[in-house]
């Protein structure tokens, strides 16, 4: 049966495009296309502790392991892309324990996921794409976890050493809603190795089930990224949106990018300057009339996710946990940030340390304000 | 990891300076619960004592040198 374009009847023997959103927003992921890295673009021996290190929006689980990675923003990647996260090996571990786990990985918000319908009858399927490559052939798993609800649903992924687009849609759960809230309901995770307690299970392809630990990295054949310091895995392009079909990725500028990431994390320091750099650049000012408040009130650049925690840095030595007097005193002076809501904080106060300048200076900081899922 | 109360509404990540609000959708606070669950804080330091300001400190602090006050004063050495 042929499309036919009819002025009158519009477009008719067109059973489906994609039952999600065809036209403006479709991309559920933030920074997908490795745009956005405030943090560094660079971080070497990771593995040992949880955290967000590099590109926006992209975390690091692990636990346990000996093995160690550099995971980094390089410039790389399939026609249209100028960037991809790539991690590589640097520590091999090939005496697995148990408990081992790295997941790369990206939670999102439940106020940003109801367009799923998850929990009822009318519940959407979703489909996840990206570019992958590899310093070899390797096989890893794709996983929708539900943290308001304990579930999962897995399916595996397999890597070559040129730029592959994969896609995975999987199946609509009507079981169980995702919150309406600002915490994380549902994390796109990227198995990349894993012990028995995550491997000795029964790997379901594409069916929603409770969770169960030994199922989620249970695939055949698996590859552990710690197997040798030659390996790397290179991803761009995440895509995750409503419907059976990937479509193509939807490219939003830098501006656009960088203001969806300064929802989690933003700082006074310019763009590309690590937190903690001994600079005036973007530093915020205020005064001091008493000796135990300094009046420096920033304003954050966007509305954040949650009261944010922030980290103070002087930024004549970059020092954390201090502000620097410029007047008379002319030194760095402890101080904590205070008073901190979702759109900025209201003073900082002196809580430690030598408060004998009698008030009366100007204060300048640098911040860093963090409110990650 | 460590934490130490403040004189004000955060905690502080003694590892980085971290201030933490006691917010119940904030990360690190829910870490901290959970530490404090069977750890402790540090104590909030006790700020030491501010010291009355001298009368030139008062002067400098207004730009007036004590001359320039008897000057004004109309008040001879």
């Amino acid at each position: 049966m042929s499309l036919v374009l009819n002025g009158t009847t519009g477009i008719t023997n067109l059973p489906s495009i994609n039952s999600g959103q065809i036209g403006g927003r479709r991309n559920i992921v933030i920074n997908g296309e490795m745009k956005v890295a405030q943090r560094s673009t660079s971080v070497a021996g990771l593995g040992a502790a949880a955290g967000y290190f590099t590109l926006d929006r992209f975390s690091i689980a692990t636990a346990a392991s000996a093995g160690r990675f550099t995971m980094a923003q390089i410039a790389d990647g399939p026609a249209g892309f100028a960037n991809c996260l790539k991690i590589s090996t640097t520590t091999a571990d090939t005496s697995i324990a148990a408990g081992e786990y790295l997941i790369l990985g990206q939670p999102i918000e439940g106020q940003n996921l109801q367009q799923l319908k998850k929990g009822t009858a009318s519940a959407e399927q979703v489909t996840v794409s990206f570019y992958v490559k590899g310093n070899a052939a390797a096989l890893y798993v794709c996983e929708l976890f539900d943290v308001d609800n304990g579930r999962s649903i897995t399916q595996s992924f397999a890597v070559t050493t040129a730029w592959n687009r994969i896609e995975l849609t999987f199946a609509a759960d009507t079981s169980d809603p995702l919150d309406d809230d600002n915490v994380a309901s549902l994390v796109l995770n990227l198995f990349l190795h894993g012990g028995s307690d995550f491997t000795g299970g029964t790997f379901a392809v594409n069916t929603w089930n409770d969770n169960t630990n030994a199922n989620r990295y249970a695939v055949a054949d698996r590859t552990s990224i710690y197997d040798s310091t030659d390996r790397t895995f290179f991803i761009t392009g995440i895509q995750m949106e409503l419907g059976d079909t990937a479509t193509e990725f939807e490219h939003r500028s830098f501006g656009e990018e960088l203001s969806l990431c300064q929802r989690y994390y933003t700082t006074s320091y310019s763009y590309g300057t690590a937190a903690g750099t001994a600079t005036y650049d973007g530093s915020v000012k205020g005064e001091s009339y008493r000796a135990d408040r300094i009046d420096i009130c920033p304003q954050f650049k966007v509305v954040m996710r949650a009261v944010p925690t922030v980290t103070i840095y002087s930024p004549s030595t970059g020092s954390s946990g201090n502000v620097y007097f410029d007047h008379a005193v002319n030194a760095d002076r402890e101080a904590v940030g205070s008073q901190i809501g979702m759109t900025g904080f209201g003073s900082c106060y002196r809580s430690a340390g030598d408060l004998s300048h009698n008030g009366d200076q100007h204060a300048t900081c640098q911040y860093i304000a963090v409110a990650e899922l | 990891m460590d934490y130490q109360l403040t004189t004000t509404d955060v905690i502080l990540r003694l590892d980085d300076n971290a201030c933490i609000p006691k917010d119940e959708s904030n990360a690190d606070y829910q870490e901290y619960l959970e530490w404090a669950k069977t750890n402790t804080p540090q104590n909030e330091p006790t700020p030491e004592a501010i010291p009355e300001k001298t009368a030139e400190e008062k002067l400098a602090q207004i730009g007036l040198t004590k001359d320039e006050l008897k000057t004004l004063l109309g008040v001879a050495d």
